[in-house]
């Protein structure tokens, strides 16, 4: 199974949208979304983009999970999975060879119990500001079977966001994990088709937009920092107004430079993107092919 | 002395208080301790015990933004439930760092800061608030002088100030020192101004770096 481990640093810039939906609540803000009055924009954990992952690799490839969603104790959860040690967990568990875990064991220090994950996300926040809806529903049900009326329901949502989060994969962290190629293949899988797949009432219409990694070459030991900080969104209407990907352009021109300024450290991009999602380079609309035609590119499909 | 000074700026940081577990407020700068991990995973070591000996001074450089956020943790003790917590975060935080050590390593930190390297993925106080820029501002050598003087860095708290008028001071208990198993070994009150601008100080340890003055933590 691990024949191919993960001997570069890569970086991940996953773009998606929501419509009418609640990406991540706050669950003592009333559920509300995550939210910045400062900015008005939106923002989403870390938590919730690899819960969606962790869902897909459990649904999809039947893999074991650390992390299952369950409230469960760890105590326990290491005797469910009859974890030995910290690198069975790592064996068994694909989760904790990408994010990391902590297993705590009776009488050892911090530093024995935890894996740092090779592969951190950043929180997730809106490219534009957002506006906040409330919308009341009545309930299905009564209470009980005399009474005859029903109570109202109130959702927190946003009608539209365009969601970027920002991720590393460390090589040298992925040494210690035993991180694969493959499992990073199936971690960007999960990213992409896994955010397709939210389909709960408060998580309908989730489409990922565009899923790019960039891989460095082996040996180095530099990433940018901030891809999700080097593209914006551009429209005629203001940020509150938008509803649709159609009624925006990515503009991706500080991101081309500073990925071309660091050309010769980089091996290759990766990458997923739906046609709907226009990218612009300095308000000229091109194809992603195109924007980044100087890199040898690989298209993700599934 | 020779000191490195770089810059370490991110969209969020979280930086826990040492002497309690249940409080989530975020310290408004990273700790000695969380300044040695830093360093410690841009030199790509494993934990912070051969950086015990090194000096560190920190400039809290943009203004302190917070924002509350609650979070669900995973209850460890067997009640089957979640915790949630409000957690403080520290928007956008950026800090100035000083760093002064006597180990070969501290050239090849040099050189790392230099050329943007990181041997481990650099964050502020929880993982997921990965760094999003470390700039190298430059190796300087570090002079003596005498108050009093102006400190622009975090000053410890019983350093002697100079009273001034309508002064705001925040004095913040902080870790100073960690043993191997991360539990604590030393905490020091610490001070600087609401405002950020320098504090007048008429007494203790103060080295001017470049032109700035700078208090050891």
């Amino acid at each position: 199974m691990r024949v191919n481990p993960v001997k570069n640093r890569s970086e991940i810039l996953f773009i998606y949208d929501v419509k009418w939906a609640n990406p991540n609540g706050d669950p003592l803000d009333e559920n509300r979304p995550r939210f910045d009055d400062e900015t008005s924009k939106l923002f989403v954990t870390d938590v919730r983009l690899k819960r969606t992952v962790r869902d897909y690799l459990a649904d999809y490839y039947n893999e074991t999970l650390w992390v299952s969603g369950e409230a469960e104790v760890p105590d326990k959860r290491v005797k469910t999975l009859k974890i030995e040690n910290l690198e069975d967990a790592c064996q068994k568990c694909i989760d904790i060879r990408l994010f990391g875990a902590v297993i705590p064991q009776k009488k050892s220090g911090a530093s024995e119990t935890s894996i740092v994950g090779p592969v951190q996300f950043r929180y997730g926040t809106s490219l534009h500001r957002v506006k906040m809806m409330t919308v009341q529903g009545t309930a299905a049900f009564a209470t009980s079977s005399e009474s005859k009326q029903r109570s109202f329901r109130e959702d927190q949502l946003v009608p539209y966001a365009l969601i970027a989060f920002y991720g590393v994969v460390n090589q040298h962290s992925a040494a210690v994990t035993k991180l694969t190629e493959e499992d990073v293949s199936k971690l960007l899988e999960g990213m992409w088709i896994g955010t397709k797949n939210l389909i709960t009432r408060s998580k309908m219409e989730h489409n990922p937009r565009l899923l790019m990694r960039v891989v460095y070459k082996e040996g180095v030991n530099y990433h940018c920092g901030e891809l999700d900080y080097l593209v914006r969104v551009l429209s005629e209407k203001e940020d509150e107004e938008l509803r649709d990907v159609r009624e925006l352009k990515l503009e991706v021109s500080p991101l081309v430079s500073s990925l071309e300024s660091l050309k010769e450290k980089i091996e290759r991009i990766e990458y997923a993107i739906d046609p709907a999602l226009t990218l612009s380079v300095n308000g000229e609309e091109k194809t992603f092919e195109n924007v980044f035609s100087e890199f040898p590119l690989k298209k993700l499909g599934w | 002395m020779e000191v490195i000074v770089f810059d370490v700026s991110g969209p969020f940081g979280l930086f826990r208080r040492g002497y309690t577990t249940t409080s989530s407020y975020t310290l408004p700068f990273p700790p000695r301790p969380t300044v040695l991990g830093l360093v410690g995973c841009i030199l790509g070591y494993r934990d912070i015990q051969r950086l015990q000996n090194a000096n560190v001074a920190v400039q809290i450089k943009s203004p302190l933004k917070f924002l509350r956020m609650g979070t669900n943790f995973v209850e460890t003790k067997d009640r089957g439930s979640r915790v949630r917590i409000s957690l403080q975060l520290l928007k956008e935080p950026l800090y100035r760092i000083f760093f002064s050590w006597e180990d070969e390593d501290f050239y090849r930190l040099e050189n790392l800061l230099r050329n943007g390297e990181t041997i481990f993925t650099p964050y502020l106080g929880v993982a997921s608030f990965i760094v999003r820029r470390i700039d190298f501002v430059g190796r300087f050598k570090a002079v003596p002088v005498e108050p009093p003087c102006e400190v622009h860095t975090v000053a410890r708290g019983d350093t002697k100030l100079v009273p001034e008028p309508g002064q705001f001071l925040v004095y913040e208990k902080v870790t100073r020192q960690m043993n191997e198993n991360r539990e604590l070994i030393e905490s020091v009150v610490y001070v600087f101004k609401k405002d950020l601008s320098p504090l007048k100080v008429e007494g203790g340890e103060v080295w001017k770096v470049a032109d700035q003055n700078i208090v050891w933590m």
